[in-house]
């Protein structure tokens, strides 16, 4: 389960202070599958990455499966695993001895390694483990940051932008991995552009704007409330973040 | 003239001279860093002018003695090309043939032609701030000798500008001409490390030959007629090098004009060439991208948390040549100069000096200990540590691990590394000067001590500001002001124990074994004050999340 609460982070630009995320608040249930939306520069990626460790928020309060993430970093990123926007790889290393790092740094077992081959096939990049990942598409790259955080069957998965660059197979499948983890209790968190795949793929989205959370609800709520029941997310997301003419 | 926007663009990108870069470190309150900067700088630069000074200087002498007035021109010349050819060989790599930019650039309406031009305009800095130290150094060299005259300074200061451009155009040649005959790009490192050997190989051929015509002709008249006749051959075999050296010696414009003319057209040629081969390089790197995979790949062996750490950081360090290059530089400085010397100096010039050395051969393991402690503290490898990860940093960042176990992980690969070296270096040196095993085993506790400080000196400035937003990986080392900051501390330090050790076996006549064991158990203090102080400022570091991102 994830926690937010009053969660702020401002930066400082030459000399004006800019309010990145204003006092989010917002919970992810055990085994929920939550999409996070936003026009570009509305705080997502900021909020990520206070998740993860590699902002420091302002104020508030990070709560992943009960333990705090702000005071106690190392214990949540253990089981937390993450699919940065740009995959962060090492180029010259190749695929395999890169997943191996992760496997080495992460602690997992030998008998449990075979799932780094299992993903690699999964995701199609079997074959290229043994390249230098220089070599790699943007597409591949993306695998191999998606399979480096699935490797150590993490509690909570946190994507940013995972579906950009993937193919449409390798995309069904990452879609497909993700119902499965939410069916065996996992929780899920990630931000998309993609409309349709937060429609059709979450439980919940949460809407976030010039660093302020709009909604967070169930599509079908969220439309109920808006008082247009035929409206798509789309139109909801344009309608909320006032994108519309 | 938008070639000229270009280079504006790569240097405001690249940070380091920019008013923006400034504005930063004030914004930050971190200007103090900029007079720690300028002391490394004007260390390293004192340095490098001592010995061109002392180089010229004899040249000057034997050119007076020989009836060879060109010959420190020539010499002049043949130095800023045979350095300016080394130094532009991976930067002709990376900043032309390999910069990262180029989709961007070819994207623009800009023509090919500019593009090459703005990378050749970066290189030619590059070239130029080193042609002008050897050009100063000349003219330093004519007015301490009272000779010379203003017309002959303006001709040598002007050299200096144009000295840089025949290397620049053989070196964007010579890399050229590999990247299209073979997979320059798989053996690039091989290529650079080879360049590096080969300049070598020529010091040491140039100073053999000086030596052994020397020491062949038995008389001081007929090795110096010997002399005499091989510069002469010498000189004749480069023309170019000949006209520079008669232009600035006689203040001949033909000569002058030739050499100028030479060196500009060199520069088209290349630029030219190298418009060309860029679209050859580019087709290649693309259809490299879609060539399959090698086959299977069996999975790596567990080997824990610590270890693959250290493996993450030596692929670091082997990713790009430059930090290669710099490291392969900094490591192996001492063991080849010392070759170069024991194979270049003549023998009885040798035995004056080892003679020579007997007088303050009780001083001997104190300066062993000096020299070897220097060139393995004053390098780039700790205090470009985090500076390396780059953005990439946010992986180790993001990972479920203490910040001290990142700090073991660097300390254990630089202790191996810098460790190693320093045993190298300290015990060829104990050959040489003749010293006794016990004698290096006595400075040896000490000068790991040193290395260890010198590390914890070095990732602690990298950790307080680190270069991580860099395109270029030359950003990371050459260019950060991190490695003048930690020469200009460590140089201080030196200095201090330098001179307390002076004072207690100068003053207080103190024996060299007393003073070198109670320097071990002195620096112990600091050691361990700062590996506690170190570890700690590592987990702050690693806590406190990615300094770089918005």
């Amino acid at each position: 389960m994830i926690s937010l609460k009053d969660l702020s982070k401002s930066y400082t630009k030459v000399k004006d202070k800019v309010d990145a995320v204003k006092k989010l608040s917002l919970e992810v249930e055990k085994g929920e599958l939550f999409g996070f939306l936003g026009p570009n520069g509305a705080g997502k990626t900021t909020t990520i990455k206070m998740m993860i460790g590699l902002l420091n928020p302002d104020q508030g309060h990070i709560v992943i499966n009960g333990i705090d993430a702000v005071k106690n970093r190392l214990a949540s990123k253990k089981i937390i695993g993450f699919v940065p926007e740009e995959p962060l790889l090492y180029d010259k290393m190749r695929g395999g001895d890169f997943l191996s790092f992760i496997a080495d740094v992460y602690e997992v077992d030998s008998s449990k390694r075979r799932k780094i081959t299992e993903l690699a096939e999964l995701f199609e990049i079997r074959e290229k483990l043994g390249d230098s990942i220089s070599s790699y598409s943007h597409g591949m790259r993306q695998k191999t940051a998606i399979i480096a955080a699935l490797l150590h069957d993490p509690e909570v998965l946190i994507l940013d932008e995972p579906i950009i660059g993937l193919d449409p197979k390798a995309a069904f499948n990452l879609k497909d991995q993700l119902k499965e983890l939410c069916a065996k209790g996992k929780t899920i968190f990630f931000s998309t552009h993609v409309m349709e795949v937060a429609e059709k793929l979450c439980h919940r989205v949460g809407i976030i704007n010039k660093g302020e959370l709009l909604a967070a609800a169930p599509f079908e709520e969220l439309k109920a409330k808006s008082g247009h029941l035929g409206a798509s997310l789309e139109e909801l997301f344009l309608e909320l973040t006032n994108e519309i003419s | 003239m938008k070639f000229l926007k270009l280079v504006g663009a790569a240097q405001r990108g690249r940070g380091v001279f920019s008013i923006q870069f400034y504005r930063d470190l004030k914004q930050k309150d971190m200007l103090w860093v900029l007079p720690l900067a300028l002391l490394g700088i004007l260390s390293a630069l004192a340095t490098m002018g001592f010995l061109i000074f002392q180089q010229f200087s004899s040249f000057y002498s034997l050119g007076l003695v020989l009836n060879q007035p060109a010959l420190p021109f020539f010499f002049l010349t043949m130095g800023i090309w045979a350095f300016g050819f080394l130094t532009a060989i991976p930067l002709v790599f990376s900043l032309l043939y390999y910069s990262k930019d180029l989709p961007l650039l070819f994207s623009l309406p800009v023509s090919r032609g500019q593009v090459v031009l703005s990378k050749l305009a970066i290189i030619y800095g590059y070239l130029l701030a080193i042609s002008l130290v050897f050009s100063t150094m000349m003219i330093a060299v004519l007015i301490n000798m009272g000779a010379g005259n203003p017309a002959q300074f303006i001709l040598i200061a002007l050299g200096g500008f144009v000295l840089p451009l025949f290397p620049m155009a053989l070196a964007v040649f010579f890399v050229a001409f590999f990247l299209r005959v073979i997979d320059f790009q798989r053996f690039r490192i091989l290529f650079e490390v080879l360049g590096m050997f080969l300049a070598l190989l020529l010091i040491m051929g140039i100073n053999l030959l000086f030596s052994q015509t020397m020491a062949d002709q038995g008389s001081m008249d007929n090795s110096l007629s010997g002399l005499a006749k091989m510069l002469s051959a010498l000189i004749d075999r480069f023309p170019p090098a000949a006209w520079a050296a008669k232009a600035l010696s006689r203040n001949s414009v033909a000569d002058y004009l030739f050499f100028v003319m030479f060196s500009v057209a060199g520069v088209y040629v290349a630029w030219f060439f190298s418009t060309h081969t860029l679209a050859h390089i580019l087709e290649k790197q693309s259809s490299k991208k879609r060539s399959s995979g090698r086959g299977q790949y069996r999975l790596a062996q567990t080997i824990g948390i610590v270890p693959a750490l250290i493996k993450k950081d030596l692929f670091i360090l082997v990713s790009n040549s430059t930090f290669i290059f710099q490291g392969m530089g900094e490591m192996l400085i001492l063991p080849i100069l010392l070759i170069i010397y024991s194979v270049a100096i003549p023998k009885e010039a040798l035995e004056q000096m080892l003679q020579a050395i007997e007088a303050v051969s009780s001083w001997m393991p104190l300066i062993i200990l000096g020299a070897a402690s220097l060139f393995t503290g004053l390098t780039s490898f700790g205090c470009t540590t985090i500076s390396r990860e780059g953005k990439s940093i946010q992986l180790p960042l993001s990972l479920p691990l203490s910040g001290h176990v990142h700090f073991k992980a660097k300390m254990i690969l630089h202790l191996a590394i810098y460790g190693s070296i320093f045993v190298i270096d300290s015990f060829i040196l104990t050959l040489l000067f003749q010293l006794s095993l016990a004698q290096w085993l006595i400075l040896l506790p000490a000068g790991l001590i040193l290395v260890f400080i010198s590390f914890t000196v070095g990732l602690w400035i990298d950790f307080s500001r680190p270069v991580l937003n860099w395109n270029h990986p030359m950003e990371a080392v050459k260019n950060n002001l991190n490695v003048l900051i930690n020469m200009g501390i460590l140089m201080a330090y030196m200095a201090v124990l330098g001179l307390g050790c002076y004072a207690l076996v100068a003053y207080f006549h103190l024996s060299h074994e007393i003073v070198l064991t109670g320097l071990t158990v002195f620096l112990v203090f600091p050691a361990k004050l700062l590996y506690e102080k170190l570890k700690n400022r590592a987990v702050q570091f690693y806590s406190a999340g990615y300094p770089g991102s918005g």
